[in-house]
């Protein structure tokens, strides 16, 4: 059959989601197509709101602990720092220099943890399926870690108001020493499998454009913004318990297609094991725990605080009105935010670049929808 | 009221009573064939379908919470579930078993039912988590999460925790498998849809 | 640690004048104001809320992005908090509407920044607020014909509703297993 100039092609609406392995949890897309050009796309999102907000109402501060994990369960440990950090800052507690040392350790852990679920999700969708494995791999070294302080795999409950729950198990600090020898050697890896490949490159770069002027209006934060060329990370620009003291790089890239993004993240699971180093290094020994009273009692008044998440700028904004209960918990999702540039970046993209572009954001849908 | 009391009552409840099939096609193999050979039959047939389905399930990934990442971290390398066989699916039209990992919200509902509506007889529901067992963390407060996939599908096993070890994800596994090998041809063939379609119709669901 | 640290352990419940340079800028548009905890806070009526926006936008070093927004109940008002960055800095300003519950209107800020369209419509669904001039207000993260405002202080979801309601099993077992059990049973537990 040849082809012929004069054909016609219509506009078609096609759904896609939420149930999709490719969504990355329940994000329904409602495309505009004409062939196979995007036309437009409209994300519709809700589909995992499990009411976190109104559940922070009806609980005292230090029941909806947990609940912070269950939030963005992919660094569980960020939400929890962000969470901790807002009532301490209410009860004008601060925490102990090991404790603050301890957060930041497990803070930068998670991250590359999050980012190493990035990487091999994004192999996924762009059809590399083997890196989503070795990515895994070297998660579980990490999860193993986590569980041996926190006793859990996934979403820990290891930050307390005032403290930690324990100290570090003995051998915690040989066995992320032995991790982190190894680790950039495994990024080595995956660089060489995915980042240089060459049916990846194509398929990432130039491909889901976002300006920083578009970049700055949506609100866009964290590695997805740096892959727009801003240096932007609260670490350095409104530091938060040790990070003044460390010395580290924020990795940026001018490009702002899927390919610096990618980059970006692979830069800072580098810096974050350059983190780890330090910590490891000057982790000052005492106690973890500041007494904090049996009930949680906090003046009325209200605080905004910020971290930055593997995801970008994660705010909780806590009000108290002098009850043992929150008045009011809003959550600021990075994930929130930056799906919402989605279609800005899409446009003029063809289908199957969609995916690879929604894995560049990665967005999780427990922080999209809260 | 201790545990094994609570679960002996609950036996003993109608609905949840073992039902036996009627089987319309073995009693029509019994009664026109003079018993013997078809009734071997069909035996043999249920054999190789059901070690066919116990050893190669493909299950429907409907990962909608923090359980999701604990079905990936399941299916990679340290866990391996594709040595049991288990080979996850976008699609529900090409899936045994749907499982369902994570928090239901009503928004999300009608698309899990509409979902299993779409699998292929026989399906089974395999309910990961607190959240799909009962809404757990979710179940006193929120206003917007179903408590319990049960309400909506019908399931066949629970795996508790939140989110639960991979260990007892792959002990569901195992038990579905068991499950699968308890299947026969007789059950499905003449007598229409399974015995959890009157489970719903007792439920009245909207 | 860093100073900025010690500013907001230190003050969080006892807030503070605003600066003089804030008053300057925004004195005539707001009807009160304050620092908390290092943060400045800045009170205002709807209609006074795009030109203080545009004011803050325009000022030399501007207040140029909007990272959060958000609604409070307050009982009888119900608060829209916007939350101003300068550039990509630590500093921060809050700037909150006071809105009566029962016309709860406010201008929208989409004009200005991208970021609005979805909080807005999240803060409508929420609390019952009406964004005057946003394009499409259709429910966000709740399913399409969802009676209430969950957010608000007096909000109870629907108990009768068959995938909310509590389990009977668990909430009053005898009534489903028939009968109460035994005395000795219930002296056993």
């Amino acid at each position: 059959m040849t082809w012929d100039p004069t054909c016609v092609t219509e506009e078609l609406v096609v759904n896609m989601g939420p149930q999709h392995p490719s969504t990355h949890g329940v994000l329904r897309l409602i495309l505009r197509l004409d062939g196979e050009r995007v036309l437009e796309v409209r994300p519709d999102i809700g589909f995992l709101h499990s009411s976190l907000e109104k559940i922070a109402e009806r609980l005292d501060y230090r029941q909806y602990l947990p609940y912070t994990d269950r939030y963005d369960y992919l660094c569980a440990m960020a939400n929890e720092l962000a969470y901790v950090r807002a009532v301490e800052s209410l009860l004008g507690v601060e925490p102990t220099p090991r404790c603050q040392w301890i957060r930041v350790m497990m803070a930068e852990m998670n991250r590359i943890a999050s980012h190493l679920v990035y990487y091999g999700a994004l192999g996924m969708d762009t059809g590399a399926t083997t890196v989503f494995l070795y990515c895994f791999r070297e998660r579980e070294r990490i999860l193993q870690l986590f569980e041996d302080a926190s006793g859990q795999r996934l979403l820990y409950h290891y930050f307390r108001i005032g403290g930690l729950r324990n100290d570090l198990p003995p051998g915690f600090c040989e066995g992320l020493r032995s991790f982190l020898d190894e680790f950039p050697r495994r990024v080595a890896e995956y660089d060489a499998l995915l980042t240089r490949n060459r049916i990846f490159r194509s398929r990432t770069e130039g491909v889901g454009y976002l300006s920083p002027e578009a970049a700055l209006s949506y609100g866009v934060t964290g590695p997805t913004l740096r892959g727009s060329g801003v240096s932007y990370d609260l670490r350095r620009a409104a530091p938060y318990y040790v990070y003044p003291e460390l010395e580290f790089d924020v990795p940026t890239r001018p490009e702002g297609d899927v390919m610096a993004r990618h980059l970006v993240r692979q830069e800072e699971m580098l810096q974050s094991v350059h983190l780890l180093h330090q910590c490891l290094d000057r982790l000052p020994p005492g106690e973890i725990n500041v007494k904090v009273p049996r009930k949680l009692k906090p003046d009325p008044g209200e605080i905004y605080v910020r971290i930055e998440s593997p995801r970008g700028e994660l705010g909780v904004y806590l009000i108290s009105d002098g009850s043992e209960k929150p008045y009011r918990l809003h959550w600021r999702a990075p994930s929130f935010h930056n799906l919402q540039a989605y279609p800005e970046m899409c446009q003029g993209a063809y289908v199957a670049d969609l995916v690879a572009i929604l894995g560049s954001l990665d967005i999780i849908l427990g922080d999209v929808d809260r | 009221m201790g545990l094994r009391e609570l679960e002996d009552r609950l036996r003993q409840l109608p609905g949840n009573l073992p039902r036996a099939p009627e089987q319309p096609l073995r009693r029509w193999a019994q009664t026109h064939h003079e018993g013997g050979l078809s009734v071997a039959f069909i035996n043999v047939v249920d054999k190789v379908l059901d070690t066919g389905r116990a050893c190669s399930t493909w299950g429907l990934q409907f990962g909608l919470a923090c359980c999701a990442i604990e079905m990936m971290a399941v299916g990679a390398s340290r866990y391996d579930l594709d040595r049991f066989g288990v080979f996850f699916r976008g699609s529900p039209r090409q899936a045994d078993a749907m499982l369902v990992a994570g928090t239901l919200t009503l928004k999300m509902a009608d698309v899990l039912r509409r979902l299993y509506d779409q699998m292929p007889e026989p399906r089974y529901v395999i309910a990961v988590g607190n959240c799909a067992i009962s809404g757990g963390r979710f179940y006193h407060h929120a206003y917007s999460v179903v408590r319990g996939v049960d309400r909506v599908v019908p399931v066949d096993i629970y795996v508790p925790g939140c989110p639960p070890r991979p260990e007892s994800f792959i002990d569901a596994i195992r038990k579905l498998h068991q499950l699968m090998r308890r299947e026969s041809i007789a059950d499905t063939i003449g007598h229409g849809e399974r015995q959890h379609e009157d489970f719903f119709r007792k439920r009245e669901l909207p | 640690m860093s100073e900025g640290q010690e500013q907001q352990i230190a003050s969080v419940s006892s807030p503070e004048p605003l600066s003089a340079e804030l008053q300057e800028i925004a004195g005539d548009l707001t009807t009160g104001g304050c620092v908390r905890a290092g943060r400045p806070e800045l009170l205002t009526t709807p209609e006074n809320l795009l030109p203080l926006l545009n004011r803050l936008h325009e000022l030399p070093e501007p207040y140029s992005r909007l990272t959060d927004l958000c609604g409070v109940d307050w009982g009888d008002r119900v608060q829209v908090v916007y939350a101003l960055c300068r550039g990509y800095g630590a500093e921060m300003v809050l700037v909150k509407v006071d809105l009566p519950r029962a016309q709860a209107e406010v201008p929208t800020v989409t004009g200005l920044w991208q970021l609005a369209f979805w909080p807005e419509r999240e803060v409508a669904e929420m609390f019952g607020v009406t964004f005057v001039g946003h394009p499409n207000c259709e429910h966000l993260l709740l399913p399409e014909g969802f009676v209430g405002y969950p957010l608000l202080k007096d909000y109870e979801y629907d108990r009768s509703n068959p995938l909310l309601s509590p389990d009977p099993l668990r909430e009053d077992p005898d009534a489903v297993l028939g009968g109460p059990p035994s005395e000795d049973e219930t002296g056993a537990s």
